[in-house]
């Protein structure tokens, strides 16, 4: 027994030392890179949650909070966070989600990425004595900052995306499909497209033409309805409305459809083959 | 003897502890009828950024989002009958769509901009003060104020959109108000740490 006791301690003593070795493994924060930024909560107004990765849950965000590279912010109605990001201040605004996608020092430059989902966010960045590399993503355009306060970024799907500059400076937008790139200067903005801000303008302020039947371009063209070949959905001809019914999909109930899906297989549109029984009057 | 006394002993006791288990299930008193599980509670953050991924805005989200909307901000919860009375008694939903409604049904265009013109009071032009808040004009109506994209009014809203519409219609009720989302004003605490 005695013989054994040294080889039981030194066991022991592998065994501890590797659960420590473990343990500080686990402990170590994960933000271990050391040209990482953190970002910090200067003020939050309503309901505002973030998790640090996307598997990881929603917790709410107090003042003074750290977020790191890859947390995720949403905000609820009518609330708002600050954020400080050494160089720069960014305003997360009501309705909005977005991920701090990069934020680190990359050489003398301080890299920063947002990337919003939806909604709208301003930021003030301070180019005079920081070298940023600033730029909010949206899924249709990229803003990039080329050394300004005011700056005001919004998309939400289908009304698009607005970027703007309200203070002084000058921001770039490139249309993330096409890559066209426009410039903004103070008190300009401009859309997903990248268009011309003086043609934005121009856009929002002169009047609209309507045709003969009052109806205006973007009506016009809407779901296909004129200068395409696609029929007019059978709504606006009195019958049931459009996107009714077994045949698609059944997204929407029809209370006169009397027709059951069981009933309609076998008899689809165009199905010209006679009937057991020889069809037609008896 | 020691050791067959103690292995009687313990197999005795085994066999006591194992009886009650042996005994007929039918004893036991019926379980209880398992109730509905109330919904999740969610905040309105999370009702929010989950309904920008939904391709289709449901009447039960209009319902929800629209209550918030109306009440500033007060969220009733997910339930749909609870919104829509709070809606009634508000006097947005009388004679609206939303009313007859199935929870799961899409929410088109012209639906959603005759609920948002009962809730922000709009009284529209000479055809809308004509004939009322039909979808087509009610759409046009929130198209002009910016509120709405225009469109044709059957088709149906997305998940992100009823969002924008929501976002958008609250900035134009609170604009000169308490309420609406100031400019930000601040510098960065690192102004002048990394030099060029």
């Amino acid at each position: 027994m005695n013989r054994l006791r040294p080889l039981i301690l030194g066991c022991m003593v592998l065994l501890l030392g590797t659960a420590a070795a473990l343990g500080a493994e686990k402990a170590a924060p994960p933000n271990a890179d050391k040209d990482a930024m953190d970002a910090v909560v200067k003020a939050i107004k309503g309901t505002v949650e973030t998790r640090p990765a996307k598997d990881q849950p929603w917790t709410p965000v107090k003042v003074g909070m750290s977020l790191a590279e890859g947390a995720d912010i949403r905000t609820g109605f009518r609330a708002r966070c600050i954020l400080d990001m050494t160089d720069s201040l960014v305003q997360v605004d009501p309705l909005t989600v977005v991920r701090i996608g990069q934020l680190r020092k990359d050489g003398s430059k301080v890299r920063t990425r947002l990337y919003m989902k939806q909604g709208n966010t301003q930021a003030v960045v301070e180019k005079g004595r920081i070298e940023s590399d600033f730029a909010i993503v949206t899924p249709s355009a990229t803003l990039s900052v080329l050394g300004t306060d005011g700056v005001k970024a919004g998309f939400f799907p289908v009304f698009g995306g607005s970027y703007g500059l309200a203070g002084s400076g000058l921001i770039g937008v490139r249309d993330r499909m096409l890559g066209r790139i426009t410039n903004c200067a103070p008190g300009e903005h401009t859309d997903d497209n990248a268009t011309n801000p003086i043609q934005t303008l121009a856009r929002l302020y002169l009047p609209v033409i309507l045709d003969n039947k009052a109806y205006d371009p973007a009506e016009k063209n809407a779901a296909g309805r004129w200068h395409t070949s696609t029929p007019t959905p059978g709504g606006l001809y009195g019958g049931p409305p459009p996107n009714t019914g077994p045949k698609t999909g059944g997204q929407e109930k029809d209370p006169d459809q009397t027709i059951t899906p069981e009933e309609l297989s076998g008899h689809y549109r165009g199905d010209n083959t006679i009937p057991p029984g020889g069809g037609g009057p008896q | 003897m020691r050791g067959r006394l103690g292995m009687v002993v313990m197999s005795l006791l085994l066999a006591a502890g194992g009886l009650p288990a042996a005994q007929p299930a039918a004893k036991k008193p019926p379980a209880p009828a398992a109730k509905a599980e109330p919904a999740e509670p969610t905040s309105d953050a999370q009702f929010f950024s989950e309904l920008g991924y939904k391709q289709v805005a449901t009447a039960a989200d209009t319902a929800r989002a629209l209550t918030i909307l109306v009440s500033e901000g007060k969220e009733t919860g997910a339930d749909f009958k609870v919104s829509k009375a709070y809606l009634t008694n508000r006097g947005i939903l009388p004679d609206a769509w939303l009313d007859k409604a199935e929870p799961d049904a899409p929410t088109t265009k012209g639906r959603l901009a005759v609920l948002v013109v009962k809730a922000l009071g709009v009284k529209g032009g000479i055809w809308m003060r004509l004939l009322g808040p039909i979808p087509r004009l009610a759409l046009n109506e929130c198209a002009y104020l910016e509120i709405m994209p225009a469109g044709c009014d059957y088709g149906h809203v997305k998940g992100g959109e009823l969002v924008g519409v929501i976002d958008r219609t609250d900035r134009l009720r609170s604009t000169g108000t308490k309420d609406e989302v100031p400019e930000l004003e601040g510098q960065p605490s690192g102004a002048g740490e990394v030099t060029k």
